[in-house]
């Protein structure tokens, strides 16, 4: 319906959605009034359902063959080759005896590619520093083949469920959780070959999954995320062994807890940015009246409505050596 | 009511003796060849979870506990959790049965799939059984899909043994469902919620 209208005035077209003004104002700063129109269209939509084949299970052929047989329609996403785009399903593709045995997970498309910009490697020690409900840790011992080990880190009791049975499930053995705050493994002494810190955040770039999110947050509650995921990363960093890698992300669009997060820790530590070799939109050097460092045009941002997926923005790594 | 501190600590000798002589019982000696490099852990919080960890984890595990902060007690999951001790008896779980598939050679295979929903298996559900068992055998249990690919439904104590399903009454219980214990995998749906 929203197609039918043209709409030109884009606080007007917010209003009607039920935005905060000041969301408005700043996806408009960030990525102009017509493209802020195409992203507030895209959020009225529904995402497709994308599933992640889980070959610690059982070869891709034949959870292809199983979903074929239930009369599953899907189609593979270029350049994840584990992922498939659900094109139609009879049946609720969450409770199927295939889902129940751990041939695949349903997860976002976007979200996969956190996991593969890490790269692990089977003999690495990977830090999940920010895991629950498992849908990167999964992904990861799956890259890793289930060798080496993954200490995946979750504050919340009540989430650390979720992870459990997701990792059980897919059939996950590598992997030690631990139900604490991330910012206390520092003292456990543990050097991390790569990390993941898919950091709690605003949800700016997910408003298609939870529209509450139009409403729920205030620009202050941002200073707050932009904190803690500093605090996260300084850990992340301190734990990092010399010429080890992290990656960083949220599903938020907003600098703050972006960009923003990435410039501070590169002025306090020998850490420098690489390149993403995925062909996203770069991250951005100038935000209201922040200006950061022109490196993070190595980081990449994941608009919605240009990767018909969820918003993402992530950044990688390097930790140089002494 | 006293909170207990959770700990997740090597099992010791009678604890692992209690879950390998299970596994030798039930699967046979070929059990032991993944069984050989790992070793048995307990995550003690009111009830005893088995765990099977490989000696990388346990390396951590032991480098966790002697550190500054010792986190081993906020240790939610380390490998993979098989079944509990209760009063010196191993309990096999769905997730053993997940872990040892390979070595249960017992197998029974549905026609239904009213077992993942916590019900029983009654003499009328069943298409075929592997191998003969006895009164008290662990059998895993399967559904067959079309084209006959198998699929792994979770893990039951008989009730009767074989030599007695072509005689006993269709509603006869084989394997008795239970909706809030984690034998069969739709424990996963309702556990999550
Ligand atoms: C974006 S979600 C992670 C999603 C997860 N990586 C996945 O792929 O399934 C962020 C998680 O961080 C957890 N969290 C928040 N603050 C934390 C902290 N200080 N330490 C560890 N985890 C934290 C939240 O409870 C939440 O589960």
């Amino acid at each position: 319906m929203l197609d039918e209208v043209s709409y030109t005035d884009v606080y007007d077209l917010g209003n009607k959605l039920g935005y905060l003004p000041y969301m408005i104002q700043r996806f408009v700063e960030l990525i102009g009034e017509k493209e802020t129109i195409e992203l507030l269209k895209f959020n009225e939509k529904k995402l497709k359902t994308v599933i992640r084949l889980n070959n610690l299970k059982a070869q891709f052929s034949e959870i292809e063959f199983l979903l074929l047989q239930k009369k599953i329609v899907f189609k593979r996403i270029r350049e994840i080759p584990e992922a498939r785009e659900i094109v139609h399903s009879p049946i609720s593709i969450g409770a199927t005896i295939e889902y129940l045995n751990g041939y695949y997970m349903v997860q976002g498309k976007n979200s996969m590619f956190p996991p593969l910009i890490l790269d692990p490697k089977p003999h690495e020690i990977i830090g999940d520093f920010a895991a629950a409900p498992g849908g990167k840790t999964t992904h990861i011992a799956q890259l890793m083949k289930n060798k080496g080990k993954i200490i995946s880190i979750e504050r919340s009791k009540r989430r650390c469920t979720a992870l459990y049975s997701n990792i059980i499930r897919m059939g996950v053995q590598n992997t030690i959780v631990i139900n604490t705050d991330a910012r206390d493994i520092v003292k456990s002494k543990i050097k991390f070959d790569k990390i993941l810190l898919d950091a709690p955040c605003s949800g700016s770039g997910v408003i298609i999954n939870d529209p509450s999110r139009k409403t729920s947050k205030k620009e202050e509650d941002l200073a707050r995320y932009s904190k803690l995921q500093t605090e996260l990363l300084d850990t992340a960093i301190q734990t990092l062994k010399e010429g080890g890698t992290i990656v960083y992300c949220t599903c938020s669009l907003e600098p703050e807890e972006n960009e923003l997060v990435i410039d501070r820790v590169l002025k306090d530590n020998d850490i420098k940015l690489v390149d993403i070799l995925f062909s996203f939109e770069r991250g951005v050097t100038k935000f209201a009246n922040y200006s950061f460092s022109p490196e993070l045009k190595k980081a990449v941002r994941l608009y919605p409505h240009k990767t018909n997926g969820e918003g993402f923005f992530i950044a990688k790594m390097v930790k140089e050596s002494g | 009511m006293v909170k207990t501190e959770t700990l997740f600590i090597k099992a010791s000798r009678e604890e692992e003796q209690i879950v390998v002589s299970f596994l030798l019982k039930e699967f046979g000696t070929k059990v032991m060849e993944i069984m050989n490099d790992k070793s048995i852990f307990i995550k003690q919080r009111g009830v005893k979870e088995v765990y099977i960890v490989n000696e990388e984890l346990k390396d951590t595990i032991e480098f966790i506990r002697n550190s500054s902060l010792d986190l081993t007690k906020n240790i939610f999951l380390a490998g993979y959790p098989i079944g509990t001790i209760h009063e010196k008896q191993f309990q096999l779980e769905v997730t053993g049965g997940f872990y040892f598939k390979k070595y249960m050679e017992k197998r029974i295979i549905v026609k239904t799939q009213q077992f993942l929903y916590g019900k029983d298996i009654v003499v009328a559900n069943v298409k075929e059984y592997t191998l003969p068992f006895k009164k008290g055998n662990w059998l895993a249990v399967y559904g067959k899909g079309k084209k006959d690919s198998e699929l792994f439904y979770g893990v039951g104590k008989a009730l009767v043994g074989s030599n007695e399903l072509s005689s006993a009454p269709p509603n006869t219980v084989i394997i008795k469902g239970y909706k809030n214990r984690p034998f069969d995998l739709g424990w996963y749906l309702r556990f999550e919620k």
